[in-house]
């Protein structure tokens, strides 16, 4: 409750009482202000708080498992190949270390939301980097990923194919170097501190609200418009080429193509369309009670948990589009001697009659 | 065609340098809402709170608990009856020192 938060100054009774005595207090213009028609109440966030207490970390351990599962499957059935990843499937790799480093630090912030933070400022500048960083490279990956695809379909040049392999480590190399950099602001500025409205101690970056919600405003034209901008040029143009050059194999393709897109526009939007009306608010542009408030702090944390759950969803995408993926997975586990999967028919089909057409293999491309 | 691939590749990675805010390290937020009252009932005040700015909040707030379970109100910060607790305030707390 406010009057126990600490980090502020209190006068009880007897201060005012004191205070009154020997000053010329203006304590008769008040009369009216203080009846229930100018009422200004307080608006404590105990509401989504105590939400946020129960909803986070069921929420953030079931991601961490779902996720650490997925993702090292993912990564498993990769390395499991005996011939060198095509591009793309290096990128798909890098992108389940990705998240699954991204889904690692996931238990800090459901001890986060369950209490407070309780690790310190060494780890809060550890995970909260490691975090960020993980995010970065996602996405960088995806559009890596889409850029990739959009060269080899949409141009026929093939950017990674005929260069050495070392060109894909390279930009592997060059992804996770900017994401460090990217990183950079984190171990500078962030910090657990306590702070005296939520009264408990937080992870956060050091600066002031006003320098908060520019960057919200930044988050959400380029974090979200931009990267959804370049996945649907590349995509769309992807699929106009398909579309004239018809056979069932490239219409399969087809799916996985819209399913990602329409992945991240949904894992995405709400949170920043959520986002969007709390800037707003804080602006003071649009009209808001304490009841609306306290809906979109609740949104808030709804929303950003379907954010992260974009981490887990690649490798269901995978595993539920792409039917290459599916027949390598279950040639991985005849090999590691499943009693029960001997003599189930494997994959009849030859890699190589994948990788010609396009060079997208586990997407089913 | 390939130039201005790169060119979108680019501006996204660029874009992502500028953009550090998420809401994994969330954060309180003011808790008055609107500009609050300008005076309140000196005899009905039971306790003032100031809180000061912090990283959650840009804004001084004032609120005010009332005798008798009233409840609790926001002050003005501006207003000449804020400046007056604040002024309080800071005389108690130089006594102290």
């Amino acid at each position: 409750m406010v009057h126990e938060v600490s980090e502020c100054q209190v006068l009880d009774v007897s201060d005012i009482a004191a205070f009154l005595e020997n000053s010329s207090f203006p304590y008769d213009y008040g009369k009216n202000e203080s009846d229930s028609c100018c009422a200004s109440p307080p608006c404590p966030q105990d509401f989504s708080l105590n939400f946020d207490r129960a909803f986070s970390p069921a929420l953030y351990s079931l991601l961490f498992v779902l996720g650490l599962l997925g993702n090292g499957v993912v990564a498993a059935v990769l390395l499991s190949q005996r011939a060198a990843l095509s591009s793309t499937d290096t990128f798909l790799f890098h992108l389940a270390v990705a998240d699954t480093l991204l889904v690692l630090t996931l238990p800090f912030w459901a001890v986060n939301a369950a209490v407070q933070w309780v690790f310190g400022s060494g780890l809060c500048k550890v995970a909260g980097a490691l975090f960020n960083i993980n995010f970065y490279a996602g996405s960088l990956l995806l559009a890596c990923i889409s850029f990739d695809r959009y060269l080899s379909i949409v141009h026929a040049t093939q950017l990674y194919r005929r260069g050495p392999p070392t060109r894909v480590a390279l930009t592997c190399a060059v992804v996770w170097g900017l994401c460090l950099l990217f990183a950079l602001p984190d171990f500078i500025f962030l910090s657990a501190y306590h702070d005296n409205r939520l009264n408990a101690t937080v992870c956060l970056h050091n600066f002031p609200q006003f320098g908060r919600t520019a960057l919200r405003v930044l988050q959400l034209v380029a974090g979200f418009l931009l990267p959804l901008l370049v996945m649907t040029y590349c995509y769309a143009r992807i699929l106009a080429v398909l579309l004239i050059s018809r056979g069932r194999r490239r219409l399969r393709a087809m799916r996985l193509v819209v399913v990602v897109v329409v992945a991240f526009a949904l894992c995405w939007t709400p949170y920043h369309l959520v986002t969007m009306v709390d800037i707003l608010m804080e602006l003071e542009a649009l009209a808001h009670n304490c009841a609306l408030r306290s809906h979109i702090d609740v949104a808030k944390s709804v929303t950003s948990g379907l954010g992260y759950m974009h981490c887990c969803l690649n490798p269901l995408l995978y595993a539920f589009v792409g039917i290459k993926f599916r027949e390598r997975l279950w040639t991985l586990l005849t090999r590691l001697g499943c009693p029960a999967l001997q003599g189930q028919p494997s994959s009849a089909r030859r890699d190589s009659s994948w990788s010609e057409t396009t060079d997208a293999s586990y997407s089913g491309l | 065609m390939n130039v201005k691939g790169m060119a979108i590749v680019l501006a996204v990675i660029l874009s992502a340098t500028i953009v550090q805010a998420f809401p994994m390290f969330r954060s309180g937020r003011c808790l008055c809402i609107g500009p609050g009252l300008k005076a309140v009932k000196v005899a009905d005040i039971k306790k003032a709170s100031i809180i000061y700015p912090s990283n959650s909040c840009d804004k001084i707030e004032i609120i005010i608990t009332l005798k008798a379970h009233k409840g609790q109100q926001c002050l003005n910060p501006r207003s000449k009856q804020a400046g007056l607790i604040i002024k309080q305030v800071k005389r108690k707390n130089s006594l102290k020192h």
